[in-house]
């Protein structure tokens, strides 16, 4: 259920170590955020474009995810360019369209797009147990590994359980309608996961305890440093420099 | 024989139940031995095993490991370290994303390092014959495979008794074969909790249930040539 398509593959990025990857994948994250210039930001996006396609993810399934993504930043072209201040071109109704309004509305899919890609380039292709490890072993707190570890683990038994209670129903031909039995039949469903996920967690538990957990986590995975991994966390550090540079003007 | 594990007079309610679940239970558990509970469900037999190691505090009574009381909470990590429990449902054992990393979960929080751990992890591994599966994800193993993994995570930490609660459920045929012949085996000693008679039957030396909220010692199937199980099967009788 959480396992991403991406995670399949053999190129570069799929075999550079997940900690860089992390990093290097927050860092120009982070810089393509900081972009307040259309120029910039578009260069940001097609450097994270440049990336899904040099290391040959399915873009097929890049193109699906965006889409969805762009549902959301499809709500935001219905009222961003309506309600800045700045040069109208046109109204509608008694709404003022302003070419800041667009601008602006460019900026955020632009740059949502490319923090997107860059996404799915550096964190979607790292298994999710091995996002844990590298975590822990960047120094992140112990409880919020364990907690994204255990999360992954349990999400599909606990989906499964639900699905199991669902087929109940409908073996016993319960139709949903808008009626007081309908909401009722759903908040049982619900309360008895919520239920038997809290009962799973606390035997979970116990056998942790009974094999010696005491709060920390060790982990065997060990993480080895190529050279390669250097230089691509120098490559997107300069990267990051070189888009938030040209953002300041600094170049001209 | 030492004994790894003894129980002397322990009763058990849960909070705020007036009826017992155990009353004056005594038992002993020696080195090596291979012992069967058998009973209806909801008599108490995996009460007894979580009293056994320390998930559950009795009521009254003492629980002592090799001889001495087990009181702190270092008593209860090494009263764990030597008794090791198998959970009914693996997925309640399984938590880690891969087979390896949970096999040597337990070896890793003895204190092992991660070389000793592995060593560990993987040897319990060949002995349940699931060499290779270091790296499979443990939520994606079949049912059968995924108990022969549950009791690879408790061999790994290289206890002196076991404990199995129901080991023998959803199993298919050849799975619960390979169970039998697993746990025929493993020198330590183990106490088998099921309503399987046939399973237990075939690895387990004594017997017991639990009836009445007491445990009673099942003399041994000697008087039936063919073992089954039913109410009473201590008493001489004849079959039609």
């Amino acid at each position: 259920m959480l396992d991403s398509v991406f995670q399949e593959g053999n190129s570069f990025i799929h075999k550079a170590d997940p900690r860089i990857k992390l990093i290097s994948g927050l860092i120009i994250a982070f810089s393509v955020a900081l972009l307040k210039s259309i120029q910039a930001s578009a260069l940001g996006f097609f450097l994270a474009f440049l990336f899904i396609l040099v290391f040959s993810l399915p873009l097929g399934n890049v193109a699906k995810t965006l889409l969805f993504a762009n549902i959301f930043i499809a709500f935001l072209w219905l009222f961003l360019p309506f309600s800045l201040e700045g040069k109208t071109l046109f109204h509608v109704w008694r709404l003022k369209l302003t070419i800041e309004g667009i601008r602006f509305a460019f900026l955020i899919t632009l740059k949502c797009n490319a923090i997107l890609m860059i996404i799915i380039t550096f964190i979607a292709t790292i298994p999710m147990p091995t996002v844990g490890y590298a975590l822990s072993s960047l120094g992140f707190s112990e409880r919020l590994t364990l907690i994204l570890l255990m999360s992954y683990r349990y999400i599909d038994v606990i989906f499964e359980e639900y699905k199991r209670l669902a087929q109940s129903l409908k073996v016993r031909c319960f139709k949903p309608g808008t009626n007081l039995h309908t909401y009722r039949t759903y908040a049982y469903l619900i309360a008895m996961v919520f239920a038997r996920s809290y009962e799973r967690g606390i035997r979970v538990y116990q056998a942790m305890l009974l094999r010696g957990f005491n709060g920390k986590f060790y982990s065997l995975r060990r993480f080895k440093l190529k050279n390669s991994d250097i230089l691509l966390f120098i490559g997107i550090l300069l990267s990051g420099a070189c888009l938030i540079m040209l953002d300041r003007g600094m170049f001209i | 024989m030492k004994s790894i594990l003894s129980l002397q007079s322990i009763s058990f309610s849960y909070n705020g139940a007036t009826k017992p679940i155990l009353e004056d239970v005594n038992f002993e558990l020696k080195e090596g031995e291979k012992i069967g509970l058998v009973g209806p469900n909801g008599c108490g037999k995996t009460t007894f095993l979580h009293i056994c190691v320390g998930l559950l505090k009795p009521v009254s009574g003492k629980l002592l490991s090799y001889g001495r009381p087990v009181v702190s909470e270092k008593d209860l990590l090494e009263l764990r370290k030597n008794v090791g429990f198998v959970f009914q449902n693996p997925d309640d054992q399984l938590f880690s994303p891969t087979v390896l990393e949970d096999v040597a979960f337990g070896p890793l929080n003895l204190g092992l390092n991660r070389d000793q751990a592995e060593k560990q992890a993987k040897e319990a591994l060949e002995l349940v014959g699931l060499k290779g599966f270091e790296d499979r994800i443990t939520h994606k193993l079949s049912g059968g495979e995924k108990r022969l993994v549950s009791i690879a995570t408790i061999l790994a930490m290289k206890p002196k008794a076991m404990l199995l609660d129901e080991p023998s459920t959803g199993l298919d045929p050849e799975t619960r074969q390979r169970i039998i012949e697993l746990l025929n085996r493993l020198n330590i000693a183990l106490v088998i909790v099921s309503h399987d008679w046939d399973f237990v039957a075939k690895i387990a030396s004594h017997f017991f249930t639990i009836e009445n909220q007491r445990l009673i010692k099942i003399e041994k199937a000697v008087l039936h040539q063919h073992m089954h199980y039913h109410p009473a099967g201590n008493i001489p009788h004849e079959h039609l």
